[in-house]
């Protein structure tokens, strides 16, 4: 049985169209990327599946319940993390309380010895007291993960994990994320545009644009889709390419 | 709590045993202090842990004020008892309205709840049985103590407002709020039921200024829609807040205290201009020390 299925989602704000019925499932403990242009409805997909936006139309099933007309806090107990594309600490508590509020609230207790193994796995224990608005970007990142795996998650969503970091951040994450996902069996959903890395986690991936699917299977079948190279590169270079030797 | 919070809570108790050494107006002044203190803690809860400025929360003094003097004067209800009431319905108001208020942010539920503030002086000056614009008369207290009683009665509120603050200040119901004001999606997102914590620090903040409004009409004996919903008692209790320190345990008592003790000194001093200095002194306190007195920590 699958862990997460998208039925026919629609969103919309305003006149702007973000998702036109997308549909997609993901298998427990499976890592999913979605990948698309800027304003493709990635963000506003990942939005949706937690709950801080509510769909037009369609539906989503977590663990075999539907959970569309859930509050984002619900599902958080259900076991839905996320980490946000620009992240969203609590700046003025410490690192060590960032983690204490989901563990109490949406995990199993506040236990200041698991918060403090979970912030040993993700490299910020010896800045557990420091407040978290003095924390560098890749620090940022690291509390943001750390945050959701104390909700005990069944699934992460995590929004452009790797953007704005350095090449040595970037590997960091990237072997933090696979660490995490060995030793808790977590499913992932990665919105990211940073595709060197992303073919580096996962074998699935899903291109948005213009709030549709247009491609989903193997990182490598991106390059040879047509619908994608439109999507990427514009309808001129599709058909420049149509008239070349 | 911090060292200065602790301060704070020794010059409390040490209010405690003062009565005897004060003179009639020095315990009129620290009862008006301990009044806005009360206030103001009340809103420490809501603005500084929960990030909700409610500017118009002198609402739920009006409310309990009213509530009490009504009940004493129609039902001749003893006045804990009437109090006890008082402090109750401004909570369950509060109650009442904070799903749909506490779906609002920043200025539009500070203004709200301003809306909510005149809407409901407009009502009692309204009403027969709030004695419409004329006000209501309420028996002066002839009990043991005289008025020393009311100090005191300000005093164990004021006292049970800042142990509630220490309590949020290190409780995990104080990390919920602390979470909403920081960022309420994200808190949303890691299992805060974030309208319950909310509706929960907004009823906190009521029940306690409810009863320091019920407090208040018997102690001044004769309340109307004018003083018992007054924004500038609104105004000054923020004034008090920033000046103590938003989100601190001690700030807003120290705030209280520094406001009244201030004011009064300028009001004896310079009666004509004691308005005038004040705001230019409020403004450079804000000014010089954004944060107020008590610098979060």
């Amino acid at each position: 049985m699958s862990l997460l299925v998208v039925r026919d989602v629609f969103k919309s704000f305003g006149g702007n169209v973000a998702l036109k019925g997308v549909s997609f499932s993901l298998g427990e403990g499976e890592i999913l990327g979605i990948v698309g242009p800027n304003g493709s409805g990635k963000t506003t997909l990942l939005n949706v599946l937690s709950g801080t936006v509510r769909q037009d139309k369609g539906s989503v099933f977590f663990g075999g319940k539907r959970v569309d007309r859930l509050s984002p806090h619900v599902r958080a107990r259900m076991g839905i993390g996320r980490t946000f594309q620009i992240t969203r600490l609590f700046s003025n508590l410490t690192v060590l309380e960032n983690v204490l509020v989901p563990l109490h609230y949406g995990g199993p207790g506040s236990d200041g010895k698991r918060a403090e193994e979970i912030l040993g796995m993700v490299g910020l224990l010896h800045m557990k007291d420091v407040k978290a608005g003095s924390l560098s970007l890749a620090q940022r990142k690291r509390l943001e993960l750390a945050r959701a795996l104390s909700l005990n998650p069944r699934l992460l969503l995590l929004d452009e994990v790797f953007a704005g970091l350095n090449p040595v951040s970037v590997r960091e994450i990237l072997d933090l994320l696979r660490r995490i996902h060995s030793e808790t069996g977590v499913a992932m959903i990665l919105v990211e545009h940073v595709l060197k890395a992303l073919f580096q986690i996962t074998r699935r991936v899903i291109v948005l644009s213009e709030g549709r699917v247009i491609y989903e299977g193997e990182p490598e079948g991106m390059a040879n889709s047509e619908e994608v190279i439109k999507a990427y590169l514009g309808e001129r270079y599709e058909a420049f390419r149509g008239k070349g030797p | 709590m911090g060292r200065h919070d602790l301060v704070v809570l020794a010059g409390l108790l040490a209010l405690s045993i003062l009565p005897p050494f004060l003179t009639d107006y020095l315990e009129r002044v620290i009862t008006s202090a301990l009044l806005l203190a009360s206030l103001a803690l009340a809103q420490n809860i809501l603005l500084g842990y929960t990030g909700y400025p409610a500017f118009g929360s002198v609402a739920f003094f009006g409310v309990g004020g009213y509530v009490t003097a009504v009940l004493m004067k129609d039902l001749s209800l003893p006045f804990p008892l009437a109090l006890l009431c008082g402090t109750l319905f401004s909570g369950l108001l509060a109650l009442l309205i904070a799903p749909p208020v506490m779906r609002l942010k920043s200025h539009y539920f500070a203004i709200t709840t301003l809306a909510l503030q005149l809407a409901l002086g407009e009502l009692v000056a309204n009403l027969e049985v709030t004695g419409g614009a004329q006000g209501i008369n309420l028996p002066i207290y002839r009990g043991p103590g005289g008025y020393l009683i009311f100090y005191y009665l300000f005093w164990t509120l004021t006292l049970v407002a800042f142990l509630i603050n220490a309590y949020v200040e290190r409780s995990t119901f104080g990390y919920a709020l602390k979470a909403i004001r920081e960022d309420e999606v994200a808190a949303e997102t890691l299992g805060v039921n974030t309208l319950l914590f909310k509706t929960a620090s907004f009823t906190l903040m009521a029940l306690i200024t409810g009863c320091s409004g019920g407090i208040y009409a018997y102690w001044i004996t004769y309340i109307d829609p004018t003083s018992m919903f007054d924004p500038v008692l609104s105004v000054k209790m923020f004034v008090a807040l920033l000046m103590g320190g938003v989100g601190t345990v001690g700030g807003p008592v120290a705030g209280a205290f520094v406001l009244e003790v201030v004011s009064e000194t300028l009001w004896g001093q310079f009666p004509r201009v004691h308005g005038l200095i004040l705001g230019l002194l409020i403004v450079l306190i804000v000014l010089i020390i954004p944060k107020g007195i008590w610098r979060r920590r």
